[in-house]
């Protein structure tokens, strides 16, 4: 039960999605600063949605990140895919899970 | 002193990293000493010029504001890679100023005629 910390853009690194094959039942991913652009990233956002679905991988994202990043988040609905199974949680929220999680890894 | 002309090329979301609020401040400094500034946004670059960016003070200062003033700089090139919106899925009405919007070929184009680039 670990929880992967993600703050890199899908668009410039593979890093999100190499952490993705790896991640095991139960696991939790958090996408932070510019990994917030995951959910404009469709390869992205269908990996977390078959790890959401099959293995039970929890999905947040930090909500002061997506308003900084604008109106593509804040504003537009995304509708290339489905992103309510993504929870936007508050940076306090962060740190809940951090606690609730046995190991956390930044990647 | 004759005027130069320079392109300065984004390539880097905003509040990541610094280097958005610093080629802004290029940008601007160049075009104060009277040279010609053009200005390219491609790959992740592209995220800068998204409309109601939000950050709190600890993500740095939202920059976005400044780009409407470009155009008081003489500052009137600004080109965006055609490519890097439509895979990021944005359309020129998700961006905060007016742009030129052309394929990375005709980018490259315009940039080989420029005496001075700069990548951020």
């Amino acid at each position: 039960m670990t929880l992967h910390i993600m703050s890199t853009s899908p668009f410039v690194s593979n890093v999100v999605e190499n952490v993705l094959s790896r991640c095991v039942k139960d696991d939790g991913i958090i996408l932070i600063q510019d990994a917030v652009y995951c959910l404009a990233h469709l390869p992205t956002l269908n990996a977390l949605f078959d790890l959401h679905k099959n293995k039970d991988i929890a999905c947040y994202t930090l909500e002061d990140d997506m308003t900084a990043r604008g109106s593509f988040f804040a504003h537009r609905k995304i509708d290339i895919a489905p992103t309510d199974f993504i929870k936007r949680v508050s940076v306090e929220k962060f740190v809940t899970l951090t606690l609730e999680h046995h190991q956390v890894i930044s990647w | 002193m004759s005027a130069k002309s320079v392109g300065i090329i984004n390539t880097t979301a905003p509040y990541g990293l610094s280097n958005g609020q610093e080629s802004l401040d290029l940008a601007l400094a160049t075009a104060n000493f009277g040279q010609e500034v053009s200005l390219f946004f491609i790959d992740d670059g592209v995220f800068q010029l998204v409309k109601y960016q939000q950050p709190i003070p600890e993500q740095g200062k939202n920059y976005s504001k400044t780009f409407p003033a470009l155009t008081f700089y003489d500052i009137d090139d600004i080109y965006v890679c055609e490519q890097s919106l439509n895979a990021r899925r944005l359309v020129l009405t998700d961006l905060c100023i007016e742009v030129i919007a052309l394929p990375y070929e005709e980018l490259s184009a315009h940039m080989m005629q420029l005496d001075h680039l700069m990548r951020f």
